[in-house]
């Protein structure tokens, strides 16, 4: 933790940053994400295993985008996030620093994105012996007991967009569902509607998802949204050999076409 | 408020038969917007249009849907008709009742009832249409024209002779094409170096043509009126500004034994070589594969006899850039060889020769002067079968099509056989004859009455070897299927006509479709029989599918009429209906988020970036931007943009969804 503490505010005090994302303590013993713009403020910045939330989703808000260098104390998750969003050059490797934490909360020093790329390849992608578990119950379905499943699925949602908002894939200025002219998705929650919102998501998911399972989290009506991105990301690995936050130079498994492509879905 | 004139097309009888247009004009008119619907027998016809201009402006209209057949027929004449009344052209929508509609469905309410929805579908779809400027593009006058074979030769002649300039891109080190390798040409036997050789020396002189030879096509970008080409001209190791043609070297090289690739292996060749003696340009090549110093870093005896001192060991491949108008295919057929036929001993007997090497031995210049010599034991050959259809119209050979030519040259080569050698007896084993053309089955009757040409009809089953001797076994169908067994000293496959070598990686790099025998696809069988699927892009000659000379040359001269419209004008007029990237006020500047998954996508490369900069110069955000020059409207960016920031002018989302609004909601 000093170590970590000590580079942000090297960043900081050097000036080589203006800005270090990572987390303070919140109320009640919760933590909760943190802009630190000075290098006295460092003091309050925390990481321990409550600090959970996909950080890389403040890069692209404001505060981010207009200052020169930003660091963000990342995890495994958030350095996937952050080689994605270099991939679809949203974000270059000039102004990010990234303070690299390992899956068991080591810090792993300042990485660029080369040592990003490798640190990305080696560390674990950790999937719940529950989301084990409903996979495995959903693959065993047939293809109309699946759609069944997802429209049930679906069903609770109040379309508060949390997910969207919480995902850092998700950084489109006007979404498609905002759209009104015409308005291809519908605006109110209905069976059919709620479904072709998350058909929509998943599909603009693909290839891109890097599997951190915010959408999940978010959700206030506990709808396994991850569960549906981790599926597509299998598939895509293994349709397109192609994985979503391993690279930060464009690898897009649907707009690009490699001879490896089986494309077993057309024959 | 839109006020749309409906007009319902009987075509006749085409669509009134089937569909009950008084109606469907009946029920349009009700259908919100429409100012004015009524139903003609002709609306294509000159009163039809007149009825259509006259509307517009009796009714103001603000938009049309002419309901009658598909857009691919008459859309260009309805717009013609509301430019001119005063409407902007793409303002009028086809909605096709007749190939949608009265072709494939019976008569009766439902079908009424279709014709009724597809209209609907496009009042709904006009309503949103904007006013679209037609988008203007320069033209290059320069054409590119790839393959010098007569084909080639001849579209060359012609688009130069036009006044345009041409950049005429051979592979081999000489123009000619396999029309040089002819002894005489049917159905006129005239000689066929005779007639082609000075057209090549034209070619060569003409102050408009730029003559790459030894070169071959390296890359292609661009589309209509602008391509940018780049030619890899290889090494010929020669300075050709230097070189006088004396020939010396030709003469001094001590490498004399390589199979000569123009004479078909008949003949041979030293390392640096002129193609053949009429060959233009007249400069050598060094073949640095057979070449003794190439090979072992010592001789250079061509250099030491060289006068103008023109040979360059160290000579490099060169890339030439140019950039081009239009372009145009010439690169021509190849024939199978012997070795692709088991049953005729895979090319291992010698006396078995393809039609080609027939040709070369026919030709006063050939390996034999001339002469009808067995290639074993160079003995007159007094019995000569001569096989059509070797792999040609066989599906089990994977050449289902007919080659067109064999059964004329193979009537020719049994007329010069019989002149050359008059004791001699030629035995033709045939399918059909196939002579249609200008005097062309006068020729094959020819052959049989004048030169005593044996026609067998029916297949040769095998042919072997016995006592240096060719067995032919074959089957006479005329004669009750009787197995014919002939001893013959000679034969000759006229073997099928099959794509050149590289057609298939040429038309990948020019974008172009091919077909499953890797001929080059013409856009339309009957109408469009010299352009391909690509603007710009055209082809002429034996790549398209094996032709004869007069086809070839047809072909090419249509090709440079095409070439000559095209640059008729300096600029070009393209449909505007292409796709763009939305533009919005700041701080957004646009919805597009500049992630560039759309870039990989397009097919025309038509996606740049566009840096939206402050009045600093600092960059805000990077952006798609579309070329407009480049961008054919096939929408698969549109599908693409997770943002829905890529649109289509006259298939925009709104447009479409309207569409499928009307249709799902009647
Ligand atoms: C045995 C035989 C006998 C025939 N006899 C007659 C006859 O008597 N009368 C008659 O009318 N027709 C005859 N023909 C048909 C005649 O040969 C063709 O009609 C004619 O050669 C077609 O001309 P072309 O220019 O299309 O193709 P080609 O003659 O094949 O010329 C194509 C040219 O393009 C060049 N090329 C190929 N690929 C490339 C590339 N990638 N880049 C650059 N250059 C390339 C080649 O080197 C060649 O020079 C005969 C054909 C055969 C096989
Ligand atoms: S896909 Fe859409 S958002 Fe992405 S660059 Fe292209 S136009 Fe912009
Ligand atoms: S519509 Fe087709 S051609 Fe035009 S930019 Fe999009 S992908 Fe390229």
């Amino acid at each position: 933790m000093e170590e970590i503490k000590k580079i942000a505010r090297e960043l900081l005090a050097e000036n080589k940053v203006q800005v270090v994302l990572g987390f303070e303590k919140g109320t009640a013993n919760k933590v909760r994400p943190a802009f630190f713009t000075k290098a006295e403020d460092i003091d309050k910045l925390i990481y321990n295993e409550a600090c959970i939330h996909n950080i890389a989703l403040y890069l692209k808000k404001d505060t981010c985008q207009h200052a020169k260098g930003v660091a963000i104390t990342a995890t495994p998750n958030v350095v996937r996030s952050i080689l994605q969003l270099s991939a679809e050059n949203q974000i270059t490797e000039e102004k990010i620093h990234i303070i690299g934490i390992t899956h068991e909360g080591k810090c792993a020093g300042i990485l660029d994105f080369k040592a990003a790329e490798e640190f990305s390849k080696t560390q674990p992608k950790g999937l719940k012996p529950e989301d084990k578990a409903l996979i495995e119950k959903i693959q065993a379905m047939s293809l109309e007991e699946r759609f069944d499943y997802w429209v049930e699925a679906f069903s609770p949602c109040i379309k508060c967009y949390a997910c969207r908002a919480s995902c850092p894939m998700c950084y489109c200025g006007k979404c498609n569902v905002e759209t009104n002219n015409p308005q291809w998705i519908p605006v109110a929650s209905h069976k059919y509607g709620n479904v072709e919102w998350h058909m929509m998501r998943a599909m603009h998911l693909a290839g891109r998802c890097i599997n951190c399972g915010e959408c999940n989290r978010s959700c206030p009506v506990d709808i396994p949204l991850n569960i549906l991105s981790y599926m597509l990301s299998d598939f895509v690995l293994d349709e397109f050999d192609s994985e979503a936050g391993l690279n930060s130079v464009f690898t897009s498994a649907l707009s690009a076409y490699t001879v490896v492509d089986k494309e077993n879905f057309i024959k | 408020m839109a006020r749309i004139g409906v007009f319902i097309c009987h075509c006749g009888e085409n669509i009134s038969a089937t569909v009950d247009c008084p109606k469907v004009s009946e029920v349009a008119a009700k259908f919100p917007g429409v100012a004015y619907s009524v139903d003609y027998k002709y609306m294509c016809s000159d009163p039809g249009q007149s009825l259509v201009v006259n509307a517009i402006k009796e009714h103001k209209l603000t938009g049309i849907v002419v309901s009658a057949c598909s857009p691919r027929m008459h859309e260009p004449t309805f717009r013609r008709a509301c430019a001119e009344a005063g409407l902007n052209p793409y303002l009028c929508e086809m909605a096709n009742i007749r190939e949608h509609c009265s072709w494939v469905h019976e008569k009766g309410d439902r079908t009424d009832q279709k014709a009724i929805d597809v209209v609907r579908m496009m009042v709904e779809k006009v309503k949103r249409n904007n006013a679209l400027m037609s988008i203007k593009v320069p033209v290059t006058k320069t054409a590119l024209v790839i393959g010098g074979g007569v084909a080639g030769i001849q579209a060359a002649l012609d688009i130069a002779n036009a006044g345009h300039k041409v950049v005429m891109v051979e592979r081999e080190p000489s123009i000619g094409g396999h029309m040089s390798q002819l002894s005489e040409t049917f159905p006129t036997l005239d000689c066929s170096q005779c007639i082609l050789t000075p057209r090549m020396v034209e070619v060569a002189q003409n102050p408009n043509i730029t003559l790459y030879t030894y070169a071959e096509v390296e890359s292609v970008e661009g589309f209509v009126g602008n391509f940018n080409v780049k030619i890899r001209k290889k090494a010929k190791s020669i300075d050709e500004t230097l070189c006088n043609g004396c020939g010396m070297c030709t003469t001094k090289c001590p490498q004399k034994k390589i199979p000569n690739e123009f004479e078909l292996g008949m003949g041979n060749r030293p390392a640096i070589y002129v193609p053949f003696p009429q060959a233009v340009p007249n400069v050598p090549v060094i073949d640095r594969l057979n070449c003794t110093y190439y090979k072992n870093g010592k001789c250079k005896i061509c250099e030491k006899f060289c006068q103008p001192k023109a040979i360059r060991f160290d000579q490099e491949d060169e890339i030439i850039e140019v950039a081009v108008g239009a372009i145009s295919i010439c690169t021509g057929f190849d024939v199978k060889k012997t070795d692709f036929f088991p049953e005729y001993g895979y090319g291992k007997h010698k006396d078995i020769i393809d039609g080609l090497q027939f040709e070369r031995m026919a030709s006063a210049s050939g390996p034999t002067l001339g002469a009808i010599r067995r290639p074993s034991d160079g003995a007159e050959p007094k019995k000569i079968v001569f096989v059509a259809c070797a792999g040609s119209r066989d599906p089990a050979k994977g050449i289902e099509y007919c080659s067109k030519i064999c059964c004329m040259y193979t009537a020719k080569h049994a007329i010069l056989y019989k002149h050359k050698v008059h004791d001699g007896t030629a035995y033709i084993f045939y399918m059909d004859i196939r002579a249609a053309g200008k005097n062309y089955d006068e020729f094959t009757r020819r052959a049989i009455e004048e030169d005593n040409a044996q026609y067998i009809r029916g297949r040769v089953s095998s042919i072997y070897e016995r006592d240096g001797k060719l067995i032919v076994i074959g089957t006479d169908t005329l004669m009750n299927h009787e197995t014919v067994e002939i001893e013959a000293d000679m034969v000759v496959l006229a073997t099928a006509g099959v794509a050149n070598q590289g057609a298939e990686e040429l038309a990948q790099k020019l974008h172009v479709s091919y077909d499953q025998h890797r001929f080059f696809s013409e856009a339309h069988p009957k109408l469009k029989p010299v352009e391909t699927n690509t603007a710009g892009i055209y082809l002429a000659g034996a790549c398209q599918s094996p032709k004869d000379i007069p086809e070839s040359v047809a072909a090419a001269s249509g090709v440079a009429g095409k070439i000559s419209c095209l640059f008729s004008s300096s600029e070009l007029t393209r449909e505007p209906l292409i796709a763009f990237v939305d533009r919005i006020a700041a701080p957004d500047y646009s919805s597009c988020t500049g992630c560039f998954l759309c870039q990989p996508v397009c097919p025309y490369n038509a996606i740049e970036k566009e840096d939206i900069k402050d009045r600093a110069g600092n960059l805000i955000k990077s952006l798609a931007y579309i070329n407009p020059g480049l961008c054919q409207g096939c929408g698969t960016c549109v599908a693409i943009c997770k943002s829905k920031s890529i649109d289509i002018d006259g298939y925009t989302n709104q447009q479409m969804y309207s569409e499928v609004d009307a249709l799902l909601n009647s």
